[in-house]
């Protein structure tokens, strides 16, 4: 067991001693949290995104990896279609998912078999008859490597007529655990792989998370020098802020599987896989199992603290000189109740605020994306300006316009989650928040943002995991339609506006962006997760912006100029679409945000009322006692415990390398 | 240029070399745009044809040079080696210059490798000339790779190509990279070589075939994979309205086997003599194949490994075990597997046979977008000049291989519409897949002259008796094939009234 999970052991026990200490009154609240902090604790879970161009061998790698050779199906030369999610299970079982081709009715759910696989993820196998309709596959096995808890996403390459997909994964990276990129020792990188690495950086937030992002050189058995192919990687990445010194391991996934199969431990050697994995396994499972823990711990000193509170105040009274024994009493237990009454009238009123607080907000934000979006818009005329290679290549332009916006849905997604933080903060605050700061900041930029209160609602939300495999699933299938559209699209535009590309403004790409809204919509009726909500919007943008690739097809036997000006009416058109549609989609988000947020802090005003009704139990109980000599210590005892309880939690912060520096 | 070994010039080369002529003659004198374009014009009539070689970065663009000429001549290797353009001539003596300064081969290697020699040795172009036998019909061109992460290799890629009249496209995988796709749609769009490109000009080979054949099963023959990989990539449209088709070759063993030599020979012979199952185990990887327990020094393996890679080992031990005894025969063997041979026939057949016609064809096309509006203030002169540019432009309409050349283009670049069964017999018929008489009317080689006389006559009559007829599109390339049958049933009865009157 690494040190991580020595603590995380310590942690949980100390769950059980805080446990014992809760009074038999204790709230509902707190008992809630305790349970629902803790099982957060046990559940862990981690994600890992494996991204690269096509081709270079990702789902061979992660058959080594998973040591389940012909597992994924794999064959050189031939690009992955779909994304493929690949999670623990007690028995194994794959499951494709088939979108309803008028998308009124729900996903149909089939299991397969292995060989049944390669029909709908290989672009090259013979196809299965309903290969278009498949958005999405789902491996569940038992496996070590996976553990109980470890989730891979495998998507197609860039670089394939599936880019799609992974350029949808960008906005899945700010809450995936790790990255492992993978490129080949038979090519130098690309410059546009380079690019897209670039992305990924920033997705990654990888400056401030250095450590999430690694690289895999495979196919190191047919190269003539995979050492040169390593350097070079290293030389391009010094570009890519925060990956200077990214981990970058050439393996062989081909030697692996021979050694899985004949045992030779040469083969082994040389596939130098046990380098990788010594790498990869620590930083998938490091950075969320920290986080985790150091919630937990903030969540328990949370309580401890409160159950510490009523002690402490029954022994400012107890201590307090004769003459004044009365008024203490009075001026406590008036303190307490006044607490108490505060806390009951804020959960009236707090709902209405917090809704003006919010709208502030969204309309704040709806401007910030329209700065954004023009900025945005002003540098992609540059770009097809300056760099000719553009104009002739819709896919390219539309694959790079599709990242700039699914990074800026993603920006304005965490814009969004900070905005509604510092709205509950204000509001807590406003109730003299006692909790100790125990974590420096929790963790930078915390990859997994993690509600302030894992209350009521905990029971049932799905775990962080699960939340993100479906955000990705969204955003994947946003690609795939907007795939899909691509096509029904250029056929229209084929029809009457073969060289006049751009459609009249307000037209084709409204119906469509609408038309793509609404099936998402359609899907996701019930209320939903904020982050799954910010993930769709980044789906959905990616889908359709990828399908005008057709579109923009048309203007190819253009001449040059002809070619600037037709893509500067075709953006300029599309454009208050787009800002209508983030105006849209933030709202949307804001609104499932302030419904989460009405739960947190109920939550929280309710634990409130609970503690001032302990404190006030605690005073009178002090104030009824004949043996004042006595009560005062069995308060002292228990608040020593308690206190007891506290430092032991901030041991734990600080081995963990939470706590402040 | 170099001395290129002259060809029979065509009739049409000179008819347009004539117009051209009478152009210039009516210029007005004293220098001219229009002027230096005609003078461009002609001197690349009189040219060699060019045939660039072009391709993503690291797909072994040189490795494929080196394989068709049978030369060790480029440095070739992981990093975007190439970063200078190299120009290949026909030539009786080899001849290496960098920026007309004559070089030693030695000296090439190290400046045309970036790792050596990095781009800062400020040479813009290589010229090697040699007595390499396919260059007679074509100059080759070794371009840097598109791609990489060093911005200015595309654009020397680029104005080289625009010199180019026909192009090689290297590709590496069954499904084309969007880059690759990229590639393709900008030379259809005309920024590769003179104009746009076509399955006339264009032709597609997919490389480095070797890495994928696996010891595991040995008997799986690589080119076999790559076909199939290459009808793959035929289905996507940018390939398929680009490239005439891909060609599946294994490039290194080719390369390998042109520079074959008696020791090369004598260590394979060597290692032939291991155990079969020995061997094999050993080419999992080129290292574990230096590593091994075998005959010859582990040095000499990995040196061979590298070179012939492991089907390369592994197909020479083979041959050799079946009774190949000699370098020559060797070579030659390995060179058959390695599927060059058909490539380097294709190469000359369908773009040597048709140097000419792409060559005026370009040039018409060119001549008839000039404008002569600016030319002069005499009506007259304009005029004169006007009608001497007409010329030009109605070679295209005077002569039948010229006319048949432009509804194949127009076909290949779907222009025009027509059945398929319509489109395959005007291919057949063009000489698409092979010039001879038999091969235009689909027939053995072996036919008798009479039979083929009577199908082409049969031919002739039911294009005349086709109800297509009333499509605008297809008429004009049933116009085509009857004239092509007509030319045909002329040529049978010639040849028969020669060999009838020699009997």
């Amino acid at each position: 067991m690494n040190d991580l999970g020595v603590l995380k052991n310590d942690a949980l026990s100390l769950f059980d001693r805080v446990a014992a200490k809760l009074p038999a009154d204790a709230g509902e609240q707190t008992v809630r949290r305790l349970d629902a902090a803790e099982r957060r604790l046990r559940e862990s879970g981690s994600v890992l995104v494996v991204l690269g161009q096509f081709d270079k061998g990702k789902s061979m790698l992660l058959n080594a990896l998973l040591e389940e050779p012909g597992l994924l199906p794999a064959a050189d030369g031939a690009a992955t279609r779909l994304t493929v999610t690949v999670r623990p299970g007690p028995v194994e079982r794959i499951v494709v998912r088939l979108a309803d081709p008028d998308g009124r009715r729900p996903d149909e759910e089939r299991e397969i078999t292995r060989a049944e696989m390669a029909g709908y993820v290989l672009e090259s196998a013979e196809p299965a008859a309903d290969r278009a309709r498949a958005t999405e596959l789902v491996v569940e096995l038992p496996n070590a490597k996976l553990g109980e808890d470890l989730t891979i996403l495998d998507t197609p390459g860039t670089g394939s007529l599936f880019s799609g997909h992974a350029i949808a994964t960008l906005g899945v990276l700010p809450i995936a655990d790790a990255v492992l990129y993978v490129t080949d020792a038979l090519q130098p990188l690309l410059a546009s792989e380079l690019a897209f690495i670039k992305q990924i950086a920033e997705g990654l937030d990888l400056p401030a998370h250095p450590g999430r992002l690694l690289f895999a050189v495979t196919k190191t058995d047919q190269a003539t020098d995979p050492a040169a192919a390593v350097a070079d990687l290293r030389d391009r990445l010094k570009e890519v802020p925060g990956a200077q010194d990214a981990v970058v391991v050439p393996v062989s996934a081909r030697l692996r599987l021979i050694h899985l199969a004949d045992g030779d431990p040469q083969d082994l050697a040389a596939s130098n896989l046990t380098a990788l994995e010594a790498a990869l396994w620590p930083a998938v499972r490091g950075v969320r199992e920290r986080l985790r823990l150091g919630t937990a711990l903030n969540e328990l000193g949370a309580v401890v603290d409160e159950l510490a509170q009523p002690f402490e105040a029954a022994l400012g009274v107890l201590a307090a000189r004769d003459a004044q024994h009365q008024q203490s009493f009075d001026e406590a237990a008036e303190a307490a109740l006044a607490d108490l009454a505060a806390s009951t009238e804020a959960a009236e009123q707090v709902p209405a605020e917090v809704a003006d607080l919010l709208a502030a907000h969204t309309e704040r934000l709806t401007r910030e994306a329209d700065v954004r979006l023009a900025r945005l818009w002003e540098d992609l005329r540059d770009e097809y300006r300056s760099d000719a290679k553009l104009c002739d290549d819709p896919q390219q332009l539309m694959d790079l316009l599709a990242s700039w916006l699914a990074l800026l849905s993603t920006d304005l997604g965490t814009a969004a989650d900070k905005a509604v933080a510092g709205v509950r903060d204000e509001i807590v605050e406003r109730f003299g928040h006692r909790v100790r700061a125990r974590l420096q900041a929790l963790l930078p930029a915390a990859p997994m943002p993690e509600p302030f209160v894992p209350g009521a609602g905990a029971h049932s939300r799905p775990s962080p995991v699960e939340m993100l495999v479906r955000a990705a699933e969204a955003a994947a299938q946003g690609a795939q339609q907007g795939a899909d559209a691509a096509d029904r699209l250029s056929a229209i535009l084929a029809t009457g506006l073969v060289r006049n590309l751009a459609p009249a403004p307000g037209t084709m790409t409204v119906t469509l962006a609408a038309e793509l809204l609404k099936t998402f919509q359609g899907k996701t009726a019930d209320r939903e997760d904020p982050g799954a909500a910010k993930l769709r919007m980044v789906g959905t943008i990616v889908g359709a912006t990828l399908a005008f690739v057709g579109a923009l097809k048309n203007a190819l036997g253009l001449a040059r100029s002809e070619q600037i000006a037709a893509l500067d009416k075709f953006f300029r058109d599309w454009e208050p679409d787009l800002r209508a549609f983030f105006a849209e989609s933030l709202a949307e988000l804001m609104e499932s945000h302030a419904a989460s947020i009405g739960t947190q802090l109920r939550v929280f005003l309710e634990s409130r009322s609970e503690a001032a009704r302990q404190v006030v139990a605690r005073i009178e109980a002090a104030r009824g006692a004949t043996d004042r000599g006595a009560e005062r210590a069995e308060v002292e005892a228990r608040l020593e415990e308690l206190l007891v309880l506290g430092r032991e939690i901030d041991r734990i912060v600080a081995a963990a390398g939470l706590g402040p520096a | 240029m170099g001395s290129v070994p002259e060809l029979a010039v065509s009739a049409v080369r000179v008819r347009a070399e004539q117009a051209l002529a009478a152009v210039l003659e009516r210029l007005p004198a004293g220098p001219s745009v229009l002027r230096r374009t005609l003078d461009l014009e002609a001197e690349a009539l009189r040219g060699a044809m060019t045939v660039a070689v072009a391709g993503m970065v690291s797909t072994g663009k040189s490795t494929l040079v080196n394989a068709l000429l049978g030369a060790d001549l480029l440095a070739t290797g992981f990093r975007p080696v190439t970063y200078v353009p190299a120009l290949l001539l026909y030539g009786d003596l080899q001849t290496i210059r960098a920026d007309r300064k004559v070089i030693t081969i030695e000296e090439l290697r190290a400046l045309s490798d970036r790792e050596t020699a990095g781009p800062q040795t400020g040479i813009r172009k290589f010229e090697i000339e040699g007595p390499w036998p396919a260059l007679r019909w074509f100059d080759l061109i070794d371009t840097p790779g598109f791609g990489s992460a060093y911005d200015a290799d595309d654009s020397r890629t680029l104005a080289e190509l625009v010199r180019a009249d026909a192009v090689v496209a290297v590709l590496k995988t069954a499904n084309l990279s969007a880059d690759e796709a990229a590639v393709l749609r900008r030379f259809q769009a005309g920024e590769g070589a003179r104009g746009p490109l076509s399955p006339i000009s264009c032709l597609g080979v997919l490389t480095m075939l070797e890495g994928r054949w696996q010891p595991e099963t040995p008997e799986l023959d690589p080119l076999r994979v790559g076909e199939r990989d290459a009808q793959q990539i035929m289905k996507q449209p940018e390939a398929a309205r680009l490239l005439l088709r891909v060609f599946p070759v294994c490039s290194m063993v080719g390369a390998a086997a042109a520079t074959l030599d008696e020791t090369d020979f004598g260590d394979l012979e060597e290692l032939s003599k291991a155990p079969v199952r020995v061997l094999l185990k050993s080419l999992i990887t080129v290292e574990k194949f230096g590593g091994a327990e075998l005959p010859v020094s582990s040095e000499r393996r990995l040196a061979l490994g590298h070179r012939f890679r492991p089907y390369g080992i592994h197909l020479a031990c083979g041959l050799i075990r079946d009774g190949v005894d000699s370098v020559e025969q060797l070579r030659t063997e390995l060179d058959a597997r390695s599927g060059l041979p058909e490539l380097r026939s294709l190469l000359v057949n369908h773009f040597g046979r048709r140097r000419d016609l792409l060559k005026v064809t370009r040039v018409v096309t060119r001549v008839s977008a000039l404008n002569t509006d600016d030319l002069s203030a005499d009506a007259r002169e304009r005029f004169a000049v006007d009608s001497a540019l007409r010329r030009v432009a109605d070679l295209v309409r005077d002569d039948q291989d010229l006319a048949e050349y432009e509804v194949l283009t127009r076909l290949y670049d779907g222009r025009l519409v027509v059945p398929e069964d319509l489109a395959q017999e005007f291919r057949r018929a063009a000489g698409e897949h092979g010039a001879s008489v038999a091969d235009r009317l689909n027939l053995t080689p072996s036919t008798p002259l009479a039979v083929l006389e009577a199908t082409a006559l049969d031919r002739l009559a039911a294009s005349r008796d086709s109800l297509l007829v009333l499509d605008p599109h297809a008429v004009s390339v049933l116009r085509a094939i009857e004239r092509r049958y007509e030319l045909i049933v002329h040529r049978v009865r010639t040849a028969r009234a020669l060999l009838e009157d020699g009997i």
